[in-house]
C-alpha cells in the first residue's frame, strides 16, 4: 500500500468522523431544545404574547397604587379623626360624580345636530330629520369612546335617562327638547373625536341625508348636575349579610 | 468501510461530550451539515466513477458547508430564508447523488456478471 492511499483513507475517515461528531450535536442540541422548524414564528408570537402580559401588568399595578391610596387616604382619615368619614365623603364625591350629581367640568367635545333644510331632498322627510334614535346612538358612541359625563340640551345624562320620541321633539330626562341638538361630552376630546368621526359611524350616515352635524373640541365643557327627581320606589340595596 | 467507521468514531464522540449547540447556532449548522452529507454522497458517487479526488472532497466538504451556513446568516440578517434554499439545492443533489450510485452500483454488478460467464464459457 502506498504513502497516497493511506493519506487518501485516512483524510476520508477524519473526514467522515467529523460528521459524525456534528450530526450527533445536532442531534442532542435538537432533542434538548425541541426545535421545531417554525421556531422564528414561534419566538415573535411568543414576544408579542409577552408585550401584551407586561401591558397588563402594568395597568394592574397601577391599579394596585390606586387602591392603596384609597387605603391609605382611609387609614389618615382614621388616624386623624378617629373614624372613616373623610375616605368615605371622598368615595361619595366620586359615587356623585359618576351618578351626575354634581356640576362638572373639564376637556371635551360639543356635538350639534340640526335637521337638513336643503333644496334636493329626495324620498320621505324622515330621512332628514334628527330622531331620537341617532341621538341616542351619539351617545352611546360617546360613552363607548371613554366620555365620562354626556347631556343633551344642558340635560345631563345619567343611569335612569331615556331618551324618546314625542312628536317633533324628544325628551329627555323628561324634559322637552328641539333642534338643535347640542350634545356636550366631557372625555378625552381627540378620542371622541375619532369616534364621532369614524367611517360608517353615525355622523357620517346622518351626513349622508344632509343633516347638519358639527363637531367642536374644548379644553373647558361646563356641565350642570342632574337635577331630576331622585326617589327609588322600587329598588332596595341588598347588603351583604342578606346576600 | 472507513467512512462507516469514521461516522461510528465521530456519533460515539459527539454523544460522549457534554457539549450543546445553542439553539440561535443550531440552524447554521444544521445546514452545514447538509452541505458535509451532499459532499460525502457526491464523494461516494465519484469513488463509483473512479474520478475520486481527495483534494477535491475535503475542500469541498469544508467550503460548502462553510458557504452554506455564511448564507443561511446572511439571508437572516436581510430577512430571506437561505437555509430554505440550502436544504432544497443539497436535498436534491443528495437525491440525485443516491439514484446515480443505485444505477451505477447494478450496471457494475452486471458488467462483473457478464465477465464471469465470459470467463466460465472460455
Amino acid at each position: 500500500m502506498d504513502k497516497q492511499k493511506i493519506l487518501k483513507r485516512i483524510s476520508v475517515l477524519v473526514i467522515c468522523a467529523i460528521l459524525g461528531f456534528a450530526l450527533s450535536m445536532q442531534l442532542k442540541s435538537v432533542y434538548k431544545n425541541e426545535l421545531s422548524t417554525n421556531t422564528t414564528i414561534r419566538t415573535e408570537e411568543l414576544r408579542r404574547m409577552l408585550t401584551t402580559e407586561k401591558e397588563k401588568n402594568a395597568s394592574l399595578y397601577e391599579q394596585v397604587l390606586q387602591m392603596q391610596e384609597t387605603i391609605d387616604t382611609y387609614r389618615t382619615s382614621i388616624e386623624q379623626t378617629g373614624s372613616a368619614y373623610q375616605g368615605m365623603e371622598m368615595e361619595l364625591e366620586n359615587a356623585k360624580k359618576l351618578a351626575g350629581l354634581t356640576d362638572v367640568y373639564g376637556p371635551g367635545i360639543t356635538v350639534t345636530l340640526e335637521d337638513a333644510n336643503g333644496a334636493n331632498m329626495v324620498g320621505p322627510a324622515e330621512y332628514y330629520v334628527i330622531h331620537d334614535s341617532d341621538v341616542r346612538a351619539v351617545v352611546n358612541e360617546l360613552l363607548a369612546a371613554g366620555a365620562e359625563a354626556v347631556s343633551i340640551n344642558g340635560e345631563r345624562v345619567v343611569a335612569t335617562t331615556a331618551i324618546r320620541c314625542v312628536g317633533p321633539t324628544i325628551l329627555v330626562n323628561n324634559v322637552r327638547s328641539s333642534v338643535p341638538f347640542v350634545i356636550k361630552a366631557i372625555g378625552d376630546p381627540l378620542a371622541l373625536e375619532g369616534a364621532m368621526n369614524m367611517n360608517g359611524g353615525i355622523v357620517s350616515e346622518l351626513r349622508y341625508y344632509q343633516n347638519k352635524v358639527t363637531i367642536q373640541r374644548s379644553d373647558r365643557i361646563d356641565m350642570k348636575a342632574y337635577t331630576g327627581a331622585l326617589t327609588f320606589n322600587h329598588v332596595t340595596s341588598v347588603k351583604k349579610e342578606e346576600s | 468501510m472507513w467512512v462507516i467507521l469514521g461516522l461510528l468514531v465521530g456519533v460515539f464522540a459527539g454523544l460522549m461530550t457534554n457539549l450543546y449547540i445553542p439553539p440561535e447556532f443550531s440552524r447554521y449548522l444544521s445546514v452545514a451539515m447538509l452541505a458535509c452529507l451532499d459532499s460525502v454522497f457526491g464523494a461516494m458517487l465519484a469513488h463509483m466513477q473512479k474520478t475520486f479526488d481527495v483534494n477535491i472532497f475535503i475542500t469541498g466538504f469544508f467550503s460548502n458547508a462553510l458557504i452554506a451556513a455564511v448564507l443561511t446568516f446572511i439571508g437572516s440578517l436581510i430577512g430571506v430564508d437561505m437555509g430554505l434554499a440550502a436544504t432544497i439545492v443539497f436535498g436534491t443533489r443528495m437525491l440525485n447523488n443516491a439514484a446515480s450510485i443505485r444505477r451505477l452500483w447494478f450496471s457494475i454488478r452486471r458488467a462483473k456478471k457478464t465477465e464471469k460467464e465470459n470467463n466460465e464459457e472460455i
